[in-house]
Parts: structure tokens; sequence; C-alpha cells
């Protein structure tokens, strides 16, 4: 089977629009959660998130091209995330385009453009907003994007909860494996809306505090908003497009765990197969792994699955782990491809990104997590893990391309 | 290229009464205000009081709609649950974004939050046959079933599987009506399904269904092969009838080797012409079949056609009310199926009778 | 307060959507959760909201909420303590 390169990446989250303002802010300990400036809802006052610094009319000249795009927050975040992936691996022009696809990833896709005129739009009477009545699924907003950018040779989204953009990610690599396209942005997007900051609060697992992932005393996560994608490819798509690839895709498992509709299972149960799974398949034994970018909500459910799974995997050679979620909140469907970007950061600058506000390790589970950034370490494996509702876990690796 | 893969066991839920028997009835059932909603199974048969107390319209139709698949196919443990969904669950996401209107962003029911979400149904597919396995779920409109086909495709194709259980899954609300009503998705007058494919106006009939497939790589008790797909999004409608050739080409066919094709003409005059110009490629002795006159139009609408076909090739006959042409093959061995959503999703499939 | 317990019960079988079953199949001592009747955490969530919206009792920790809904006599004898409304 053929190698999976990943020769672009591009980031937005709440510390920063690129690659370097989020790696600035992870590596200062500057956490992105704080109080929505931006978000309409009552409860921004009682319950942290982690927005993007910016209003959505305020992003939009970042783009090099406005041309086809609605001033959606949604289809910006991505816009912004993906410009600066294609960025990364610009070639040398005039070589014919390699066959492409885009792989997209969100769990609510155009909400936040719809809830504010959800009342309009389902009174027979009023003709106003009437684009935004196709905002409500997920493909709206990928479709906006492959158009805008040339990508509409292969098109598709994936939707399953927190970890859906690993699984664009995943489902991109396959279909370079398996020659059906040369080439795949994939990655995902969120915003901020009523309908999950609600949604999460309805579960009761939102923390009024800034999260403390892995920590005895943490009591939930902050939602955060963003996107990420990544530029998969083949070396057959590298020999057209002349780019140098940033890391490889090496490993990947999705495992369904079937134990109960949101709850993990305390044993970690998928959590543990996904990251054994990711690093079978790229023929590595768990000592190799020099970081684990945890999926680590700090939730109280996902924090003992997921510490359990690890303690289990690797024993007593733990290696490095941290949850960025301290940083970023959790961006659902963004977040998997976000800390993809972070992983292959690690990798390509030799650091580890430590978890913020960690105080105490859980009970009965001797695990202590990177508090402190470490730098100028060799970095060559990282593992990095998105679980979500349904049982569905996703373990991406990355390794470093020599 | 992909492996063809084998259709083993093939379920549908739809307005029409396609369950019970697991066969298109004799007698249909038409439109109501445009619309041909769910004729909706026993649930009570298959779950207690507690497994349903959180599963709302879609959930149930999917869960019952995969549990009689897996047993057609004598199967306990699919090796992945692989599903597409255009919308997910309709009813739960307009119940709470009505419930954060109505309470205020205070303190909310959260299960139809879950159940919003457009994993749930393959999360409860899993619980329920207590599967540890591969699970994901697309949500492209148009090519929702077709990723998921794919994907599938893949899994068998490596060995990573040896079975996969994929499905759709769509439903319509009143809403989500006037939502596409107004976009003009819907004709604008009453339409009985009878004359919907003859209608020259803009929109079609709304519809809902649900499908289930049990893929597998060998052809042990196949109902028919699926040998390949392709998919174009928004293409030059010379390029539809290039990748169909393609598609033929890849598998030694040509055009008149097709018995039956299946047409995904919704009556809407917007896009018949994809249709029609197709049509004009095949050979007389072709059947041509229409489908979304039984089951109404929505994103998924393609599995309608892909479960039509499993049970015209297994049982080599089709009722007269699919036919948009008659042709003359007796045998049907190879079919093609053309499908797109509104103009902008474009899918083709090839099958082909067992060996 | 035999009374109020058959409207609890048929307030806990509306809240959580338990079609066809009658106030008198849910004991007033076994355990709602697990080995009972078999809730769960979501069921909590949702009794929580029917505590607010019934009574204008406010629990925060779904926790706490588990201790009050070990039974239908201990939820009785809390929401008789504690109700707003």
């Amino acid at each position: 089977m053929c190698k999976v390169y990943v020769t672009g990446m591009g980031v937005v989250s709440a510390l920063g629009l690129g690659k370097e303002e989020n790696r600035s802010a992870l590596l200062a300990r500057k956490s992105g959660i704080g109080h929505a400036k931006y978000l309409n809802s009552s409860l921004v006052d009682k319950l942290p998130v982690a927005e993007v610094p910016f209003n959505t009319t305020a992003m939009l000249p970042l783009l090099h091209r406005q041309e086809n795009l609605q001033q959606s927050r949604l289809v910006v975040l991505a816009a912004l995330a993906i410009q600066e992936a294609l960025c990364d691996r610009l070639g040398p022009s005039g070589k014919p385009s390699p066959l492409t696809g885009f792989i997209n990833a969100t769990t609510v896709g155009g909400m936040g453009d719809v809830e504010d005129v959800y009342d309009s739009l389902i009174n027979p009477g009023i003709r106003d907003n009437l684009g935004a009545g196709d905002a409500l699924d997920c493909a709206a907003g990928t479709e906006q994007l492959a158009r805008h950018f040339g990508f509409t040779q292969f098109v598709s989204t994936i939707s399953t909860a927190c970890s859906s953009s690993a699984n664009a990610i995943m489902y991109g690599a396959r279909l370079i494996r398996h020659g059906i396209i040369d080439r795949a942005i994939c990655g995902g997007v969120d915003t901020l809306t009523r309908f999950t900051l609600n949604g999460f609060n309805s579960l009761k697992n939102i923390d009024k505090q800034p999260c403390r992932p892995f920590d005895a005393n943490r009591n939930g996560l902050n939602l955060g908003e963003g996107a990420a994608y990544l530029v998969l490819e083949s070396e057959k798509s590298i020999n057209i497009t002349g780019a140098t690839p940033l890391a490889i895709l090496s490993g990947y498992c999705n495992f369904n765990e079937a134990f109960h509709p949101t709850a993990p299972s305390p044993e970690g149960e998928g959590a543990y197969h996904a990251m054994k799974g990711a690093i079978e398949a790229a023929g590595l034994e768990t000592g190799s792994i020099s970081w684990i970018n945890a999926h680590g909500t700090a939730t109280i459910n996902n924090d003992e699955a997921e510490g359990a799974a690890l303690l289990r995997l690797f024993g007593k050679e733990m290696p490095a782990f941290s949850s960025t979620k301290s940083f970023t909140g959790h961006t659902l469907a963004a977040a998997g491809a976000i800390e993809a970007v972070f992983s292959i950061m690690s990798i390509r600058h030799g650091e580890i990104y430590p978890v913020l506000h960690f105080n105490d390790p859980m009970p009965g589970l001797d695990l202590v997590p990177v508090t402190e950034v470490k730098t100028g370490i060799p970095v060559n494996h990282v593992l990095s893990n998105s679980f979500g509702f349904g049982g569905n876990n996703a373990s991406l690796l990355f390794s470093k391309y020599a | 290229m992909l492996d063809p893969v084998y259709i083993r066991a093939s379920r549908a839920v739809t307005a029409q009464d396609t369950f019970a028997a697991n066969s298109l009835p004799a007698v249909f059932s038409d439109a109501i205000n445009n619309t041909l909603s769910y004729l909706q199974p026993a649930y009570q048969d298959y779950f207690t009081i507690m497994q349903l107390r959180r599963m709302s319209r879609i959930t149930r139709i999917g869960m019952v709609a995969a549990i009689e698949c897996l047993r057609d196919a004598k199967l306990t443990h699919p090796q992945a649950i692989i599903t597409g969904t255009g919308k997910g669950s309709l009813s739960d996401t307009e119940k709470f974004i009505h419930n954060i209107m109505e309470f205020n962003e205070g303190t909310l029911n959260p299960t139809p939050f879950i159940q919003s979400t457009y994993n749930a149904l393959n999360g409860m597919i899993g619980l329920h046959h207590d599967s540890s396995s591969y699970n994901t779920t697309y949500v492209h409109r148009g090519f929702s079933l077709e990723h998921a086909i794919l994907d599938a495709m893949m899994h068998l194709h490596d060995g990573e599987a040896e079975n996969a259980l994929v499905g759709s899954f769509e439903e319509i609300t009143g809403e989500h009506f006037v939502i596409k009503e107004k976009m003009g998705y819907w004709k604008k007058e009453n339409i009985s399904r009878t004359e919907l494919l003859q209608a020259d106006t803009p929109g079609s009939i709304a519809g809902e269904g649900t499908f289930f497939f049990v893929l597998q790589k060998q052809p042990e008790d196949a109902m028919v092969r699926l040998n390949g797909m392709k998919l174009l999004f928004e293409p030059q409608e010379h390029q539809v009838r290039e990748q169909a050739q393609a598609l033929l080409n890849a598998n030694g066919l040509s055009w008149n080797d097709l018995d039956v094709v299946l047409l995904g003409n919704n009556g809407d005059n917007r896009f018949d012409h994809y249709y029609s110009n197709f049509a004009s490629q095949l050979s007389d002795e072709t059947h041509q079949l229409a489908f979304k006159h039984i089951c109404g139009e929505f994103d998924t609408a393609s599995g309608f056609a892909l479960w039509l076909t499993a049970h015209l090739v297994k049982e080599q006959e089709f009722s007269n009310d699919l036919l948009l042409k008659k042709g003359s093959r007796m045998r049907l061995r190879n079919v093609l199926i053309y499908n797109n959503y509104y103009g902008s999703h474009h899918a083709l499939y090839l099958l082909q009778e067992c060996q | 307060m035999e009374e109020f317990k058959r409207t609890l019960k048929q307030q806990i079988i509306d809240a959580l959507n338990l079609q066809g079953m009658k106030p008198e199949e849910i004991q007033d001592t076994a355990p709602l959760f697990n080995e009972g009747l078999g809730l769960d955490s979501i069921d909590s969530l949702e009794l929580i909201v029917l505590l607010e919206r019934n009574y204008g009792i406010k629990i925060e920790d779904p926790r706490e909420g588990r201790k009050v809904f070990e039974s239908v006599n201990v939820m009785a004898e809390y929401i008789q303590a504690n109700r707003k409304k």
C-alpha cells in the first residue's frame, strides 16, 4: 500500500488565525478559553468558551478571494484554514492538478446561520433568508468551499460527532491508498452555536471554569470553535505537485465500542482498540510513540475512560501525553483536524505542548500529563485521539518525514 | 479499481408497503399534499418499552430496517456499520431548536440533542447488535449513501471486513417541507404520483425512505453484484454520459448490454434533460424504469433504486408501474442506476446478476 | 402522599417516554436505576428537567440527582421537602 503524506496544513482556533499564532499561544501557555463576544446566547456569561477572537466580517477580507462565499462564520473559518493549507504545498506552477478530493467534517454544519432565522424559515408567509434554508445540513458549507477552491471532482462530508474530522482524514487517506483520488483536502469545522452550547449544557458536562483535562477535580469541557485542514497526497500526486511532505500519516483506526449512546465504557475499550489499531497499522510498537495528543475533553467520563485505556496500552512506559483542549476548548468536528495540525507541529519543531490547569491525578489512575512546554526534543511519532458520541473512537498516527 | 461487492440482503421502509413482505406491493399509496410519508413498521414487535424510550421516528425505522436486513443475511455482528443521511433526525433537530427558544436556554431535555447527532443511529445499531467495529456516517446530501457504499467497498476490498451493514435514512417533517417549499423543491400545485413524471413543471414531491443492505466480499447467497459506482458533483451533461461509458468499459460492457436502466426522474422539468439525454444513449431493447413517483424525492432516494435492483435481478421481474419505456429483454442481467439530486449530485451504479 | 406518588410515577413515565407503562408497574421502593427500572445517566438528566419544570427544584450536579432518584419514595420525599411550586 502506498504511503500517505501530509503536504499542507492550516488551522484557525481561539488561539488565532494560522499555524504561527496557534503555536505561539501553545508555547506561551496562553489559553483561548474565555467569555464569548460574538456568540448570540444568554449562556455566555455563565459558560466559558473558546471563541475565534474576530467577528466574521473582519475575517472575510483575509481571504485572497471572496467570490462565491456567503458571509457565514462556518464557511469563513474553514476557508481561512484551507487557504493556509494550500499555501504550504504550492509546487511549481503550470503542472496539471492531481485528482483532488475534498472531505469535510462538521457536527451541525450551518446551524449557526440557521438558528437566528429559524422562525422565519418555517413561516410559509415569510420569504426572507431563503438561502439559509439550505444551510440546515452538513453539506451546504462543504459545497460552497468546494466551488470556491475548485475541489468539485470529489466531495464528501462526514459527521460522527466529536471524531468527525479524524474520520475525514482517515477516509481521505483510504481513498488515496485505493487510487480513487490522488490528493485530499481533509479536515473539519464547527462554529459555536446556541444549539451545541445548550446541547452540552443539557448533558451537564460543561465546566463553568476553564477545563482541567485529566485532573482529579475536572468538571466538564468548554466548547470551542475552529477549523483545520490537511492536504494529503500520494507519491504519485507529489510527483505532479512537487510538494514537500511535512509528515507521514502512518496509521489510523476507527473503532466503535457499542457501550452507551453518549458515555464511554469506564475501561475505555473503544479508546484502547483505536489507539492500538493505529499503532499496529503503522507497524510500530507502543514504545515508539513520542507524544499522545489525547482526546482529553475534561469530562468526568472521557478522561477516566481514556486514562484507563492509556494505562492498559502503555503500562509503565507511558509516553508524554496532554490535551490541547485546555487551550482550544472542544471544537467538536474540527478537533481531530486541529489536533492533527498540532501533532505535526510537534514533530516538525521537536516540542510538546502541555495541558493547562492540571493539579492532581485522577484517583486510581497513576497518570500525570505533560504540564510544561518541552522543546528541543526528538518527536518522531505522535498519536492523536478523537472520541465521540455513539461510541465512535478514532486515532490517527503521524510520523516524521525523514 | 475496487473489487465488486455482493448485496446479500436488502430492506426498505418507505411510503409504500415495502417492508413487511420485503417486496414492492401491488397497490401504491399516493402522495398527500405532495408528500409520500412513511408507512411505519410495527415497532412493538422489536423493542421493549425501555429500548423504545429514546428512539425517535427515524431511529425506530432505521433500527427495524437494520435488524431485518441483518436477519435476512443471517448475520448477528456486522463487521462494519456505515450509514449515509442528508438530514439525519430532523424531528429531533427541530425539537431541540424549539426547546432552546421555548425555555430560554434554560434546563433542557438532552434526548433530542443526542438523537439529532447524525451518527446516533449508527451507534444504536452497534449497541443493539453488540457490534464493536468500524462505524461511520456520511452526510453529503445526494452522495450520502454512495460514500457509505464506497467506504464499505474499500473495507471489503482490503479484507478488513468480510461483510458490512450499509444503509441510509431520511425523513421529512412539516417544518422542513415548508423550508424547502419556499426554495422551490416541491411542486406548487398538488399532484398525484401517477402524473408526476409527465408534469413538465418545476419541483417534485417530497418523500422519505430508509434502506439497509448487507454487503459482502463473497458471492454466496447474494442477491446481486455491485460492480462499481461513479459520483459526479455538478457535472456537465456530457460528463455523466462519459463516466457511465467508463464504468461500462471498465466492466467489459457496452450500452447495448444493459437490460434495465433505473432513472431518478422526479418530474422536475429543470432537471429532466439530464435523464432524457442519458436515455438517448440506450438501446430500444433496454427497459427504462423510474422510481421517484413511488418513493418521492429526498437526499438518499437512490437507496430505493438499489433496493429495487436487488429484488428485480433476484426475482427476474419488475412492476409495470415502474416503466418509463418498455424494452424487450427477458433476462435481467445488467442494470445501471442513474440518479441525480436536483442536478447537483449525480450517481451511477452498475449492477450485475451473480453468476 | 400515595396520590402524589401516583402522579409522580405518571410524570416519570411521560418524561422518560416509557410508552405503554402504567404507574402501578413502578414500585415505590424499587431502585429506579440499574437493576430496578433500568434507568441510566441520560434518564437522570431527564428527571432533573422534570423536577425543575414541575416543582421548581434546580439540581446542578447530576451526581446529586442520582441520590434523589434512588426510588420513587426517596424522590417523592425530596420533592415534598424542596418544592418551590
